[in-house]
């Protein structure tokens, strides 16, 4: 049991990971130009990505001793109500490391399926590259989304609130080094068990049969728990970005485009309030007239299109009811979605 | 000031980053081997468009389609490229210098489209096309 005041002062990552991202971003951009490994960099598109990722530490610097700091002075509060308060050790962080990487799949998975938290997390999935730099491609006002009630019930488990910001920082940190296509797959254990960058390369996928999958953090066992887990199909190759992508490098426009989008869709004329409201909370792709579509509707379409590929990995819950000619068409979105 | 500090300290990072990737050759802009090789990619993210005629740009950048419904374009976008269907209604603006087109879309996400024809005809077949204004409420220059 501990007390609010016995906590041991955690470092904080952010603020040492920095030089060593620059390194190996350095690093992978050589070794892929030279070659050695599986790549793509491209000078606009990556310089995009670390601004926003310099965006995203200068936003987290400004907000610090207002929002961020309510936040946790919230938490400190909550902390006070839970029944057990777990000392600081190895048993008590690998728990909350473990229990936060579970809040953290279903707080990714919600921020998919639900337009508004679609509308910070797509700043992410935004570029058609996956290298180490698209790790850094982070959102800046995350606060704003309201995803940190997610940590109310690790607070009331009796994990402090410092314990859990120094595990979700370590998750972060973890995942930076699985944005890279310069690793193929990885032993298999690994591959069971954690979440790799094959693994990773599929949840940027835009290809119909990646889409809506593989949300883990570190532990790619939640996905495989709860059905989202799709495996990498080297004759699929992954095609990176978004099912609509943007067509600019302005990090204002990269940080707010969804936003934009979902107050031009929820101020149409003519919307009932309930329709207003689905183009904020309904998934991505709603609309109310069906002129776009969603993950789920974009797979079906694709095995109507290819009914020989109803049951593989990511298209496993649609069957083709309409027998249709296969067609040659890679596995890419049929049509346009507001995602 | 410390934050200033940190935020020039970065900005020479990105800058210095950037600079490494353009001399080694990483700025290099997608390109159309020729219109089919367009006309390909844009059926790629829209299999049921029909393509009734297609113009590909002189540099092999960028394409202006006219589909059964409506229009398309199609761009580089670094060493990809980027597709969209659009109608008249989602013309901002249009200008032709020349024989390049810009159209200034209302898309938030993918503002701004230029495309030179190297050749004026085409560029003027293309903006009296797209003049067409059924709302007439658009700015239109010339
Ligand atoms: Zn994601
Ligand atoms: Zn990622």
């Amino acid at each position: 049991m501990n007390n609010l005041t016995d906590m041991p002062d955690l470092p904080d990552i952010a603020s040492y990971a920095a030089p060593i991202y620059v390194a190996l971003i350095i690093a992978e951009i050589l070794f892929v130009h030279l070659r050695r490994v599986k790549g793509s960099y491209e000078t606009r598109d990556a310089s995009t990505s670390i601004a926003m990722g310099l965006g995203n530490v200068t936003s987290g610097i400004i907000f610090a001793t207002t929002v961020y700091a309510g936040i946790f002075a919230f938490f400190l509060w909550l902390y006070r109500f839970a029944p057990v308060k777990w000392e600081f050790g190895i048993l008590s962080m690998v728990a909350c490391f473990v229990l936060d990487d579970l809040r953290y799949y279903w707080v990714h998975r919600f921020s998919h399926t639900i337009r508004w938290g679609w509308a910070d997390h797509v700043i992410h999935h935004s570029s058609q590259h996956f290298n180490l730099s698209t790790a850094l491609r982070q959102p800046w006002f995350s606060f704003a989304k309201g995803y940190f009630v997610s940590v109310i019930p690790l607070v009331l488990l009796g994990f402090h609130p410092a314990m859990i910001a120094f595990a979700g920082s370590i998750n972060l940190f973890y995942q930076f080094f699985i944005h890279t296509e310069a690793v193929g797959k990885m032993p298999k254990w690994v591959e069971a068990v954690m979440n790799t960058p094959s693994h990773h390369r599929v949840h940027h996928g835009r290809n119909a049969r990646y889409l809506d999958s593989n949300y883990a953090g570190v532990f790619i066992v939640w996905d495989r728990l709860f059905g989202t887990f799709v495996e990498e199909d080297e004759t699929h190759p992954v095609r990176y970005g978004i099912v609509k992508n943007i067509g600019t490098y302005n990090p204002l426009r990269v940080a707010t485009h969804e936003y934009v989008g979902i107050w031009r869709d929820a101020t149409l004329p003519g919307l009932s309030l309930q329709q207003r409201l689905a183009y904020v909370f309904a998934p991505p792709g709603w609309s109310h007239d069906g002129s776009r579509k969603s993950s789920a509707e974009i797979k079906a379409d694709f095995v109507r299109r290819n009914p020989d590929e109803a049951g593989k990995p990511g298209l496993g819950g649609f069957i083709s009811t309409v027998p249709a000619a296969a067609s040659d068409i890679p596995d890419l979105p049929s049509e346009p979605a507001s995602r | 000031m410390m934050l200033l500090l940190y935020l020039a300290g970065s900005a020479l990072a990105i800058g210095l980053i950037a600079l490494l990737m353009h001399r080694l050759g990483h700025s290099a802009e997608h390109q159309f081997a020729d219109e089919a090789a367009a006309r390909d990619a844009f059926l790629e993210e829209f299999p049921d468009a029909g393509v009734s005629r297609l113009d590909l740009g002189a540099n092999g950048r960028a394409a202006l389609l006219e589909l059964q419904d409506g229009y398309g374009l199609i761009r580089a976008m670094g060493r990809f490229s980027l597709a969209r269907q659009f109608a008249l209604a989602d013309i901002a603006r249009l200008s032709r210098r020349g024989a390049s087109l810009q159209l200034r879309l209302t898309d938030y996400a993918d503002p701004v489209f230029v495309i030179d024809f190297g050749d004026e005809t085409t560029a003027t077949r293309w903006q009296s096309l797209l003049s067409f204004d059924t709302i007439g409420t658009r700015e239109k220059t010339g």
